[in-house]
């Protein structure tokens, strides 16, 4: 240095520090970096993560501690207030410095790594083998045991105790069991050893073992008196089977069957030869050390590359997992053998004795495999009386049967033996009180009738005899009103009476009945002991099948008239008095008809009505026989889909509006009763009712119409009720009339039996049914209207009908073929003039009825009378009785707007267009189809047919007008028929059946109006007899 | 001549046997409908096969070509309605819901809608126009299968085998039922829309008034006791027509009901299914697996 700064001037001066780089021109200055572009790195230049240790000050937000705003220290916290918070507090105050550090924070500061380890009692020389064994297993199989480890990891190890002991006597986990033993010195070594009797120089090898993977047999020659202990020897599995697969049978083998377990990532790939030879390939820029050569796309492919061959792979790969017997080369199977052997088996030498066969039987020639069933099982769902003829023995015994033949008692005679005491008691306690009860009603019973006065009014009463509401029993009031109920509301079914209840029936009051036995004692003439007497004989006579079951029961001290009375009383009683079963049933069966009253339509013609339809079919007379019409709802989406309005806008219901109930319901199998048509009469107090209709007939001088229907109102037509109004008519005396009454009743009469018959009509229908007709019988405008219209009936009808009234008079065979005439003409008047109103409706129903003038004269005389007067009448003229009662109810059904066969052939053209097409002109079809040739109809129908093609343009309705004069005309012509009357109540009853489906619209309002009338009809009677 | 009297063509139509055969709208081309799952379109004036569309998965027992020839709806025994794109041939829909073969498929005039009968006894609506896959309306009226169908603009006509012909107006929001006697095979609405022809499996054919539902002629001779079996008016309403089970296509006057001529088909197999070009007096009909063509060789006076 000092000799530089001799040399020059210039290098005179000491430099200090390191040159600072001449700044060239355009170079920007560097500028520092910035706080938070400082990073901290870690010794291997990595970034790091900051610890809170290591860190420093250089951590946290811009390597600051705490955040943008800085460094926040803790706040104090009043532990007062945070009680709650005490948990959270300790644990930050637990927080420990290692909490914050990382590995290499751990490295630095001396902290030895914490790791999870196994605790000792988990953990064992053996179980490390055995998780080494099943390591091993899952390379080899594909039965990977999570259970064992799962286990392994729960349960602590357990060293038995017998390991423990070993132990204490100085064994050691891996070595055999038993004494130790001297190590014998391998025989083979000197075999081995003699032959390569070579000299060795040098070293010598250590003597090799014959097997010299096994190392441990090695043992240096002069440590002869060392002893070993055994070898350990693993024992060989037995393993049960206890699968049903097939010997050898592993399942699959998940390393052969998936896909990965074939991949080998190490093994080498095949060298290729001829890359090496042509020298450099690829790219032109060669490949760096660090890149993978790239795809050579345009190398040309070798065909060294592919699989050329298609082998079967020696591995057994072809199974694709599955495992199968595998061959074993070793095995020299025999030619004759076929298929393969399985592992760690061999064939036998021994040939197994071949098993004895036994050949299916010999078929029979005329066997066929096929089952007949015997006559007789076929049969056994009848009766044996039908199927078993002389094997009479072969019936079926009963458990009691059986018994007894056995000689066993009976186990039990009746219900009541499994009844417990107590129930028993109870059951006594009953008893008791409705026969308490029973004097009761018998007391109240004659204080309504002192009351009410009525003294040949039956009883009506029927105990409810309920077992499990004693308390129930009726009280007065309650009885009171049931009364008036049971007289509006006639049971149905009576020949159905169990015959228990019979016997019920004909024992007293105070007979020992059982109450199980549906023992209801009915007593409707409890007030007359000595006529209760008689009906209770009465009813076992019935029961004995006796026909005239009154006879020897008629008292002598009666009049004949009483005793005719009587008899159709009991008559009535018998039928109307049912057990309680049967009560309840109808009460159910009603409350359901209220509410499918609309809807019954439909559902309850299905039945009826696919037999009518099915005879209309067969006789060809489509159209209004064979057709239904529903309101149906189509749905709104459909309609806008089909371009067109909705017809029932706002409507949520599709499809069929149908009631809801359930299809399997016990009602649905519940009927009413039918009347026997024999029985007309009813007991008094159903009179009541009548008596109210009489009045209302008073009122409107008109006489009422009746409902033909099987029901209630049938007690309506009770002659004894109708007889005031047929004196009234008789007084008349217009011999037309009378016959024509008497004639038209016994159509009509023929009609209801008919309906009788096939009908089994509810209650409530028939209900609503009659209050309509009545109502519209009260408006007194149309009454006049009616007689208007009916004075000018009358008038065309003198002019065509009379003739031949007068002239046939007396010869019912010539009247039967009139009547129908006189009223078609009316019909086609009214029609031709065009005026279809109520008022024409109200005419067509009195057009039935005879001459009006002498009806108007006549009743305008008759409504001075009084009630009483009237029923003082009553049976002084019984021939007129049933006439004017079916006139009645001719008109009444009329009026109800269901055609009978009768009425409707009268009334089809004048009011067919104001009622509903169904019932409008059926009757009409009916009969003329009826009668009509089938040639007639085929003219008729091939005419219209023609009419159409023809006139294919003309408006629809004037076809219609044509076809309906066309109808009008036969009607006149078949009417003129013999057979006439016969084939009117086939076509009646067809009709009739059709009608019922049909839905009178009514409301409760009806309903109660009619059951006010009935029960005030019951009170003016009452006072009458007195 | 306003019927035909003679065959022209025979078709092998080499899809098993033929269910049924249909004319689309204007009459140039038909479908057949096979029990190989199929369903092909012929011109079958040229005898030429056009398509086949697959996509049943059982056989195919209707076929019905929309009005504007996009659409082909189909049902079979595979309980499905199948809406096929004619050009593409692809199933475009599938509707499954009926619970039973599907008998007979029809469009509605405005092809909006698929209307299918089931052996299941219900008709069933199906929207084409969403994607619900559940059927717009069930009707579930019929009590037993129903086997034919037929729509006008505003009405519904059905026929089951519970011996009923329902007819359903939309407009007036009711429902006609109408017994016939026998399991109904075959309906068809006149072209005047006033009567109803309905065959039946007792051997008549009616001719019904759609609005009183009485009967106007019946037409006998035919034979028609198992299977179903079509029936249909030639194009002017003159004539009707009727396939037979012995191997005959019956031709009655319409007024008249006389049998006017037969077809034989050369067959003893029954002709169970025809139907009518709508404006030309030709017939197509179907006897097990081909289908005959059947032209008028006289020329219209």
């Amino acid at each position: 240095m000092a000799s530089s700064s001799d040399e020059s001037e210039e290098n005179d001066f000491v430099v200090i520090g390191t040159h600072v780089p001449d700044l060239e021109e355009g170079q920007q200055l560097k500028k520092p970096t910035a706080v938070q572009d400082l990073t901290a790195r870690d010794k291997q230049g990595r970034r790091r993560f900051h610890g809170a240790f290591t860190g420093g000050f250089s951590a946290g937000y811009f390597n600051t501690v705490g955040t943008k705003e800085g460094f926040t220290p803790a706040t104090f916290l009043s532990s007062r207030s945070q009680k709650q918070d005490k948990n959270e507090n300790q644990e930050r105050s637990e927080y420990k410095p290692e909490d914050f550090m990382d590995e290499e924070d751990f490295e630095e500061h001396g902290i030895a790594p914490r790791k999870f380890a196994t605790v000792n009692n988990y953990t064992s020389d053996e179980r490390k083998r055995k998780c080494q064994e099943e390591a091993k297993l899952i390379s080899s199989t594909s039965a990977v045991d999570i259970a064992s480890k799962l286990v392994d990891l729960v349960v602590p190890e357990q060293v038995p105790i017998g390991i423990k002991l070993l132990c204490k006597m100085g064994w050691r986990e891996g070595q055999g069991l038993g004494p130790r033993v001297k190590k014998k010195k391998p025989k083979h070594v000197s075999k081995s050893s003699e032959p390569t009797a070579a000299k060795i120089y040098g070293c010598a090898a250590p003597p090799s073992d014959h097997d010299e993977s096994d190392s441990d047999d090695y043992l240096p020659k002069d440590f002869e008196n060392i002893t070993f202990a055994p070898k350990d020897v693993c024992p060989i599995p037995l393993e049960p089977k206890d699968n049903v697969h097939g010997l050898g049978y592993h399942g699959l083998d998940s390393k052969l069957a998936l896909p990965g377990s074939h991949i080998n990532l190490f093994e080498a790939p095949p060298v290729r030869s001829s890359k090496s030879s042509k020298g450099i390939r690829g790219q032109a820029f060669g490949v760096g050390a660090f890149e993978d050569e790239d795809e050579d796309i345009y190398a040309v492919d070798n065909m060294s590359n592919y699989d050329i061959t298609m082998k079967l792979d020696d591995e057994g790969d072809n199974k694709f997992g599955w495992t199968a017997p595998r061959e074993h080369g070793k095995q020299s199977v025999p030619v004759t053998y076929v298929g393969k052997l399985l592992e760690g088996f061999c064939l036998s030498s021994k040939q197994l004795k071949p098993k004895k066969k036994y050949p299916p039987p010999v078929l029979p020639r005329h066997f066929r495999p096929q089952h007949w069933f015997r006559k007789k099982r076929e049969l056994g769902h009848l009766p044996d009386s039908l199927t078993s003829d002389d094997k009479g023995q072969e019936r079926k015994l009963t458990a009691v049967d059986r018994g007894l033949m056995l000689g066993e008692l009976p186990v039990m005679g009746s219900v009541f033996d499994l009844v417990q005491k107590e129930g028993r008691e109870r059951i006594e306690a009953t008893k008791e009180a409705i026969a308490m009860t029973q004097s009761l009603n018998k007391k109240a019973g004659r204080l309504l009738a002192s009351r009410f006065q009525q003294a040949e009014e039956p009883d009506l009463k029927v105990h409810m005899i309920n077992l499990w509401a004693p308390e129930s029993m009726l009280t007065q009031k309650a009885e009171e009103s049931k009364n008036s109920f049971q007289s509006k509301f006639k049971p149905a079914d009576l020949t159905s009476i169990e015959p228990k209840a019979d016997e019920a029936d004909t024992k007293g009051p105070t007979a020992h009945v059982p109450l199980f036995q549906g023992g209801l004692s009915f007593q409707p003439f409890r007030k007359d002991p000595a006529k209760q007497e008689r009906y209770d004989k009465y009813l076992t006579l019935v029961k004995q099948g006796i026909k005239d079951a009154y006879a020897p029961v008629a008292s002598t001290l009666m009049t004949e008239w009483e005793r005719s009375r009587e008899k159709e009383e009991f008559a009535k009683a018998a039928k109307i008095f049912r057990p309680m079963s049967a009560m309840m049933s109808s009460r159910f069966v009603r409350g359901a008809m209220i509410d499918d009253e609309q809807e019954q339509g439909p559902s309850n013609s299905a039945q009826s009505n696919v037999s009518d339809h099915a005879k209309a079919a067969e006789m060809k007379m489509f159209g209004k026989l064979t057709r239904e019409e529903f309101e149906w709802h189509p749905d709104q989406l459909v309609c806008r889909r089909f371009n067109v309005p909705n017809p029932y806008p706002g409507s949520d219901v599709v499809g069929l509006p149908k009631v809801k109930r359930d299809k399997f319901s016990v009602f649905n199998f519940l009927t009413f009763g039918d009347y026997q048509p024999s029985e007309t009469q009813e007991p008094s107090a159903i009179k009541e009712t009548g008596i109210a209709e009489q009045e209302a007939t008073e009122r409107t001088l008109i006489p009422k119409k009746k409902p033909t229907m099987a029901s209630v109102f049938k007690v309506l037509d009770d002659p004894d009720f109708d007889k005031p109004t047929y004196k009234a008519i008789t007084e008349t005396k217009n011999p037309a009339t009378d016959r024509r009454l008497s004639e038209s009743t016994q159509q009509d009469e023929e009609q209801t039996e008919e309906i009788d018959k096939t009908q089994g009509m509810d209650l409530f229908r028939a209900i609503f049914k009659n209050s309509d007709s009545e109502e519209s019988n009260d408006d007194t405008p149309i009454d006049e209207q009616s007689k208007l219209s009916s004075d000018e009936e009358y008038k065309t009808r003198d002019s065509v009908g009379e003739q031949s009234m007068v002239d046939n008079s007396g010869i019912p065979q010539t009247k039967a073929r009139d009547i129908p005439t006189s009223p078609t003409e009316p019909a086609t008047i009214s029609g031709n003039s065009g005026k279809e109103s109520i008022s024409s409706i109200n005419s067509a129903s009195t057009s039935s009825t005879p001459n009006l003038p002498d009806r108007q004269r006549l009743t305008s005389r008759w409504g001075k009378k009084s009630v009483f007067s009237v029923l003082d009448d009553v049976d002084k003229d019984s021939s007129f009785i049933e006439s004017t009662e079916s006139t009645l109810s001719k008109e009444a059904s009329s009026r109800l707007a269901i055609p009978s066969g009768t009425s409707d052939g009268e009334s089809d053209g004048e009011y067919g267009p104001k009622l509903p097409a169904t019932l409008n002109s059926s009757g009409s079809q009916t009969t003329e189809v009826a009668h009509s040739t089938s040639f007639m109809k085929e003219q008729q129908s091939t005419d219209k047919l023609k009419e159409r093609h023809k006139a294919s343009r003309k408006h629809k309705k004037e076809k219609k007008k044509k076809s309906k004069h066309k109808k009008d005309k036969k009607h006149k012509k078949h009417r003129k028929s013999k057979k006439l009357k016969k084939e009117r109540e086939s076509s009646g009853s067809d009709a009739d059946t059709e009608s019922e489906s049909d839905d009178s619209p009514v409301n409760d309002f009806e309903l109660l109006t009619r059951l006010k009338q009935v029960s005030e009809s019951g009170v003016f009677f009452g006072f009458k007899k007195s | 001549m306003a019927f035909p009297n003679k065959k022209t063509e025979t078709i092998d139509c080499k899809q098993g046997a033929v269910r049924s055969v249909r004319f689309n709208v204007d009459g140039n081309y038909c479908l057949t409908c096979g029990s190989d799952k199929s369903v092909k379109l012929w011109n079958p004036l040229r005898n030429l096969l056009l398509k086949t569309y697959i996509g049943h998965g059982y056989e195919v027992l209707d076929a019905q070509s929309s009005g504007d020839n996009a659409h082909i709806c189909s049902g079979g025994m595979d309980k499905t309605v199948v809406l096929f794109d004619v050009s593409t041939g692809q199933a475009v829909r599938k509707f499954r819901d009926h619970a039973g073969t599907v008998n007979c498929v029809s469009f509605n005039e405005e092809c909006t809608v698929i209307l299918s009968g089931s052996i299941d006894c219900t008709v069933r609506i199906w929207d084409i126009r969403s994607r619900k896959h559940q059927p717009i309306q069930v009707m579930d009226e019929a009590k037993d299968s129903v086997t034919t169908i037929q729509v006008s603009d505003h009405e519904i006509l059905t026929g089951s085998a519970d011996c009923r012909v329902r007819r359903y107006d939309l407009r007036m929001g009711r429902m006609f039922s109408d017994f016939v006697g026998k399991a109904v095979s075959s309906l068809k609405f006149t072209r005047d829309g006033q009567c109803v022809l309905v065959s039946a499996t007792d051997t008549s054919i009616k001719l019904l008034d759609k609005d009183t539902g009485e009967m106007l002629n019946e037409y006998t001779g035919h034979k028609n006791s198992n299977y179903k079996i079509d029936c249909c008016l030639n194009h002017k309403d003159t004539h009707i027509l009727s396939g037979s089970e012995d191997g005959l296509v019956y031709i009655w006057d319409l007024v008249e009901a006389k049998l006017v001529d037969t077809l034989n088909h050369e067959t003893s197999r029954t002709v169970h299914s025809i139907t009518f070009h709508p404006s030309e007096p030709v017939l197509l009909s179907a006897s097990g697996d081909k289908v005959f063509i059947w032209e008028c060789n006289q020329m219209e006076v």
